[in-house]
């Protein structure tokens, strides 16, 4: 497979910019726990997480294949695209299924960065990956809709101007079907926090801007509506599509920087007199590593494909989508262990990175959907074997 | 007890591994796979004549009065050698099951006979993809057994079948003289098992056990055939493991034995790992063995974690032994394919895998609550 120059093109503008971000500058954020402002303030500046939105609101009008090098490129690196990846992908709903006046009002704004569209409020303490069981309501008041109700693993909330927000507007046995009754709002987040909004942050192994939202009696204008009301589930899967071929590229990313640096490393470190990637115990790792990783990659590519054709190729785009975050996710972390391993002693040490990294890449096979969810799917709707759950 | 072999266990070890090294032909094993319903002679002859058949057997019945840590010595030198047919094993288990039962006339007239080698027995518990159904869909009414049993290791040239049936919705153990069965051959990869199908109409039997005690009785038969099978699969992927180590050590590739790479000897040393925590899984539930009854606590845990580890310990070691010996390890007169068949079905016989890790979650459960 030989990319194209565009392609190329982006790979090196985004390992330009990384490279003002080296691993001394994630250690200090990781160290304090701090978001890395400046790191995403390039990525905007530069038009990266404008890349899916069209031209003629102001984006660059990218396909999601070429959208997912960048966020590859950006792990590949060494840096952490969690920090604003969702800036590139959430705002897919509201393209997909926004009023023209709402597109007009807001992609600009999340285009150019000047609004940030960063926080997805799904995820509830008592329903997980079992969205349909969510409890946030949003209730209609005239002109208004009033919610109550909380988010957990909220992402970046402290660091959005925006959240799509999903939540029931129709009780579970009023609703038609079981899929119906929830709704999604694109909340502004500068008008409710502090006033029917809280936001709490959630520590975590690594240095991921994640939140607990609370919503009390929380009042958002009807006009936050995003399409149909009821139609919220069936909305959010379209985007979730999107979320996870990027997601599945950043651990692609990540896999080729663990792949590198253990291949560095075990070609200079040298014990009883040679290098030790001269020993195949270290080095039919570091190998079976790079196959599993490539594997993978083809399969985000192919996924990504199927996206940008908007399901008019065989087969089922969720499923591509979930195997590809699946396979990427398993062949980061098999990386990023054999990593750790081929440093010995070092791959503990802050300096290398190595930890940081191998914390961070851990998150992919359980966010933002579990591989059991991922395999469950697999059997359930396109084996046809029976639900398991 | 102690945790080693004393005197006399590895004396019968040694003397039995001898006497399969000094009579097995791997020509004569290769020679069964490509016929249905026959076993190897020689092995059976050697097993009665060496008394094997009578170690689990009380001494008042005529067999040796010995345990679980005995036969499976005996079952580790079979498995070593492919054991040419499934009798000691199937033997063992109807046995226990008569020695257990509440049946004096029927321990009375086949445990002399078992002991000495004079009869031979199958177990037929399982039907579809149950090892041991909790109701049995093979009726037993008055003394009269009809109804199929598939599959049956041994059943087709046994004399006597202990069979898993039910009498108005409530388990019953039985014994059935196969003489008075159908028997269809049954042509497997693995032909010297001698799997047949039984079709029961009519067939007279006598009853072993009835109603909850029986579920106990066939339960322990599960377990001790269990650990019995476990043996004869450590013996097999020690074998598989030994055989890849001197063909490392001999076999040699760009200027070195292959043993010198590390894919390859780290490979056979992650057997050797694999065979001794199924060996001492083994010793552990062959010591836990309750003595002519049946067992006490803790050893249906133990066997079912034996033949967990066996199982995996033996399907491991004969894709890698295969895998280290390249392209030779396929060939038919190398005879590993020997050991891979053994391994699937001995993986299968003794109840399955997902048998018996659902018995060992269920004794654990019990353990945490």
């Amino acid at each position: 497979m030989t990319e194209s120059d565009d392609i190329a093109e982006i790979r090196r503008a985004v390992a330009g910019l990384c490279a003002d971000f080296p691993g001394e500058y994630w250690r200090d954020k990781d160290r304090e726990r701090a978001y890395p402002t400046e790191f995403v303030t390039a990525l905007t500046q530069a038009g990266f997480l404008a890349a899916l939105i069209p031209h003629e609101y102001g984006g660059s009008g990218l396909k999601l294949d070429a959208a997912a090098v960048i966020m590859e490129e950006i792990q590949a690196a060494g840096c952490n695209g969690a920090s604003a990846h969702a800036q590139m992908y959430i705002m897919n709903t509201l393209l997909k299924f926004g009023s023209g006046e709402q597109k007009r009002a807001y992609l600009p704004g999340i285009a150019d960065g000047s609004l940030r569209l960063q926080a997805f409020g799904v995820s509830e303490p008592t329903s997980g990956t079992d969205t349909l069981s969510l409890r946030t309501v949003a209730v209609k008041d005239g002109d208004h809709y009033v919610v109550n109700g909380q988010k957990i693993w909220t992402s970046r909330a402290e660091h959005s101007d925006l959240m799509l927000l999903l939540a029931r507007t129709t009780p579970a046995d009023q609703a038609a079907k079981r899929t119906e009754g929830l709704s999604i709002f694109l909340v502004d987040m500068r008008e409710v926090v502090g006033n029917g909004m809280t936001i709490k942050p959630i520590r975590t192994m690594m240095n991921h801007s994640t939140t607990e939202v609370f919503f009390d009696d929380m009042r958002i204008p009807a006009s936050a509506l995003v399409g149909e009301e009821g139609k919220g589930f069936r909305y959010i899967l379209s985007g979730m599509n999107a979320e996870r071929v990027l997601i599945a590229a950043e651990c692609i990313g990540d896999a080729k920087w663990f792949i590198q640096k253990a291949t560095d490393y075990a070609k200079e470190r040298k014990v009883f007199g040679r290098p030790i990637g001269q020993n195949q115990g270290v080095q039919f790792p570091i190998a079976r590593c790079y196959a599993q990783m490539r594997a993978a990659e083809l399969m985000v590519h192919h996924a990504a494909q199927a996206f940008d054709a908007g399901g008019k190729l065989e087969g089922n785009l969720g499923a591509e989508a979930n195997m590809a975050k699946l396979l990427a996710s398993e062949a980061s972390w098999a990386a990023a262990d054999m990593c750790v391993q081929t440093h010995g002693g070092f791959g503990f040490a802050e300096e290398y990175d190595i930890e940081r990294k191998f914390r961070e890449a851990r998150l992919y096979t359980v966010a933002p959907i579990s591989t059991n969810l991922i395999l469950s799917y697999l059997a359930e709707h396109v084996l046809g074997l029976p639900r398991s759950y | 007890m102690s945790i080693l072999y004393d005197e006399g266990q590895r004396a019968i070890a040694s003397e039995s591994r001898r006497v399969l090294d000094a009579r097995m032909d791997k020509a004569r094993l290769l020679a069964l796979l490509e016929q249905t319903g026959k076993y190897d002679q020689p092995f059976w002859d050697t097993v009665v004549e060496q008394g094997w058949t009578g170690i689990g057997i009380a001494e008042d019945h005529g067999g040796l009065g010995l345990g679980l840590i005995e036969l499976g010595l005996v079952a580790q030198a079979c498995g070593a050698a492919t054991s040419g047919a499934p009798f000691l094993t199937s033997g063992y288990g109807v046995a226990s099951a008569l020695q257990g039962g509440s049946n004096a006339d029927a321990a009375a007239l086949w445990l002399p006979k078992l002991a000495a080698g004079e009869a031979t027995a199958a177990i037929a518990f399982a039907e579809g993809s149950a090892p041991l159904p909790l109701v049995a869909a093979t009726p037993f009414i008055d003394g009269k057994l009809s109804g199929t049993k598939n599959g049956v290791a041994g059943g087709l040239t046994a004399d006597v079948a202990l069979v898993w049936a039910s009498v108005d919705g409530q388990p019953v153990l039985v014994l059935a003289e196969l003489s008075g069965a159908t028997r269809s051959a049954v042509d497997s990869f693995d032909n010297s098992r001698l799997y047949a199908d039984l079709a029961f109409a009519g067939t007279p039997a006598v009853v072993i056990a009835q109603g909850p005690v029986a579920h106990a009785l066939a339960m322990d038969v599960m377990a001790r055939v269990a650990v019995i099978a476990a043996h004869e699969q450590v013996g097999g992927a020690e074998a598989l493991m030994l055989t890849a180590r001197d063909y490392a050590l001999t076999r040699r590739a760009f200027g070195q034995p292959i043993g010198a790479f590390q894919s390859v000897k780290h490979r056979i040393a992650e057997l050797y790992g694999l065979v001794e925590i199924a060996r001492a899984n083994c010793i552990h539930a062959a010591a836990l063995e309750g003595v002519c009854g049946i067992s006490g606590p803790g050893f249906v845990t133990a066997a079912a974690a034996a033949r967990i580890s066996a199982t995996e310990a033996y399907d491991t070691a004969a894709r890698d032994c295969v895998q280290v010996h390249g392209g030779i390890g396929v060939t038919w007169e190398a005879g590993l394919h020997l050991h891979m068949r053994r391994a699937r079905s001995l993986a299968i016989e003794a109840g399955n895998l997902f048998f018996w890790e659902d018995v060992l979650v269920n004794e654990l459960q019990g353990q945490a609550a």
